[in-house]
């Protein structure tokens, strides 16, 4: 049970942040000779967030090595999504590393119209069936099973609490910044809202499941809309999420763009 | 637990209750430009870090440190050091002087948001100050073909050349003069256009607005995402129309 908890929460998690960083409670950390895998440990709570004064690393530190680990374990590898035209209005392109010509596992959608451009920002991770120890399988087996209704109960349980567990995080890392730079930052200088959440469904043509997000951060005075997206769906050893981010106001168009993208990538339902 | 609960209840209660937002948008040069009410506008200046960055800026040395890396980098020769000097004064003057905004509009289901940047310079300049000025631009706009400058001064000329490109490419082509209803004296101009490197697009809207008003000439310009960009467009011309 612990585990498909787990389970839940990480693709919970990922697929609200767009498949890229947020596990609500569980870190995901890739060694450094697993380049395409997941592996949950649960750790004390607060220890990478909260540090006593004095001890090594400091919270920014921290957060940046968390990330970078996770961003190493589970990035997808470069061959996987190409540039591409997608329809007459939408294009896929990788981003590539300057004087270099291999794609990298981001990239962007460029779409076009309405007399207006947008880019979409993609990021495509991987999940290796054999290493990970997070139970996905049962969301893609056949016909209906208890197993996949719990995973999809808690993951979109997890998706309705998270704007509170994320505030909660944020309000302990302000009050670790007050402690770390002796400055009295105001507690409501920062805190996260998350609108229209979609909560995470089976697609209805493809064996691929997607869950969406508006993830709007208010920080000092500023606000910043986001929407983000992500779909799941199996690849022939792996697993593969593909997260979306985009600005609010691109919302239609990043969700458009997203599903004909995934209409060429994931199977079809038979 | 306890106080971080106490915190958050706090924070709503300061955040729904405690934050005033303006429908207009005043300018460092003191023009007003009136937006209509779905409209709201943040002021840079009104955030809690920007009090500790102002006193920074204040801090004669970063100009003399500034002055000292455009001779370090080879823009200025030793010779030179009094241009430097004064374009390094000059750029921490406009920094300061300078203003920024997020606009934002909550409609159709989506929030809006721009940024605007806003910098007065008085008039007139001396013949002297606009013969440095004018020649620290042509430095400027000659760094990309300069081998013996810096990687990172050279991509600023490469920048500035970009930037120089897609203006001209895009033509800025919604230009505009007049005197509003208010009296002031201004400049519009606005594009649709896009930057691109290595196949990666960043496309966005611009809106170029300067005003003149008690010697003041005050030069904004507007940002957003072009879909945004579409959204605030009439009423970024309707509030320069109307500015006073």
């Amino acid at each position: 049970m612990k585990l498909k908890m787990i389970t839940a929460a990480v693709l919970s998690g990922a697929l609200l942040a767009g498949g890229a960083a947020f596990a609500a409670d569980a870190d995901l950390i890739g060694g450094a000779d697993a380049e395409t895998s997941i592996v949950i440990e649960e750790k004390p709570d607060g220890a990478t967030t909260c540090p006593e004064e004095g001890e090594a690393p400091t919270v920014i530190e921290g957060a940046a090595a968390q990330s970078a680990d996770l961003i190493g374990g589970v990035l997808g590898d470069e061959k996987f999504l190409e540039e591409m035209k997608i329809s007459s209005a939408v294009r896929y392109v990788p981003a590539r590393l300057p004087k270099e010509k291999r794609a990298l596992p981001v990239g962007q959608l460029q779409i076009k119209k309405n007399g207006t451009e947008s880019a979409v920002y993609v990021i495509n991770c991987v999940i290796s069936k054999k290493e990970t120890k997070a139970d996905i399988a049962p969301l893609f087996a056949e016909g209906s099973n208890s197993e996949k209704d719990l995973i999809l109960l808690v993951a979109n349980g997890v998706a309705t609490q998270a704007e509170g567990m994320l505030n909660e995080k944020i309000l302990e890392g302000i009050e670790a910044l007050r402690k770390e730079w002796k400055e009295p930052i105001p507690y409501d200088i920062m805190r996260v809202e998350l609108r229209d959440i979609e909560m995470l469904h089976e697609m209805e043509d493809r064996r691929a499941y997607t869950a969406g997000v508006r993830f709007f951060a208010y920080a000092d005075g500023w606000v910043i809309p986001m929407y983000a997206k992500a779909y799941l769906y199996p690849d022939g050893k792996d697993y593969r999420i593909v997260g979306l981010l985009a600005n609010d106001s691109e919302r239609k168009e990043a969700k458009e763009a997203g599903d004909l993208l995934i209409a060429k990538l994931a199977p079809k339902k038979k | 637990m306890k106080k971080f609960l106490g915190a958050a209840a706090l924070s709503a209660a300061l955040w729904l209750g405690g934050t005033a937002f303006a429908a207009d948008l005043t300018l460092p040069g003191g023009v007003v430009l009136p937006f209509a009410k779905d409209i709201t506008v943040h002021a840079g200046s009104d955030s809690y870090f920007a009090k500790r960055i102002n006193d920074e800026l204040e801090n004669p040395k970063l100009s003399e440190a500034i002055a000292a890396d455009l001779v370090k980098s080879g823009l200025y020769t030793e010779k030179e050091k009094d241009d430097a000097k004064f374009v390094a004064e000059g750029i921490m003057k406009y920094v300061r002087e300078s203003r920024v905004y997020q606009l934002r509009a909550e409609a159709d289901d989506v929030m809006y948001t721009a940024y605007a940047v806003s910098v007065p310079m008085s008039l007139p300049m001396s013949e002297e100050d606009t013969a440095r000025w004018a020649a620290a631009v042509q430095k400027l706009k000659t760094l990309a073909n300069k081998e013996t400058l810096s990687e990172q001064l050279r991509m600023h000329g490469e920048l500035a050349e970009s930037i120089e490109a897609f203006l001209a490419a895009s033509g800025l082509a919604d230009k505009k003069t007049g005197v509003s209803k208010g009296g002031v004296a201004y400049e519009t101009a606005a594009a649709f256009t896009s930057i691109e490197q290595d196949g990666g697009v960043v496309p966005f809207y611009c809106y170029y607005l300067g005003t003149t008003k008690d010697d003041t000439l005050t030069m904004t310009v507007v940002f957003a995402d072009q879909i945004s960009g579409k959204y605030f467009e009439p009423f970024l011309k309707k509030a320069t129309e109307a500015a006073k």
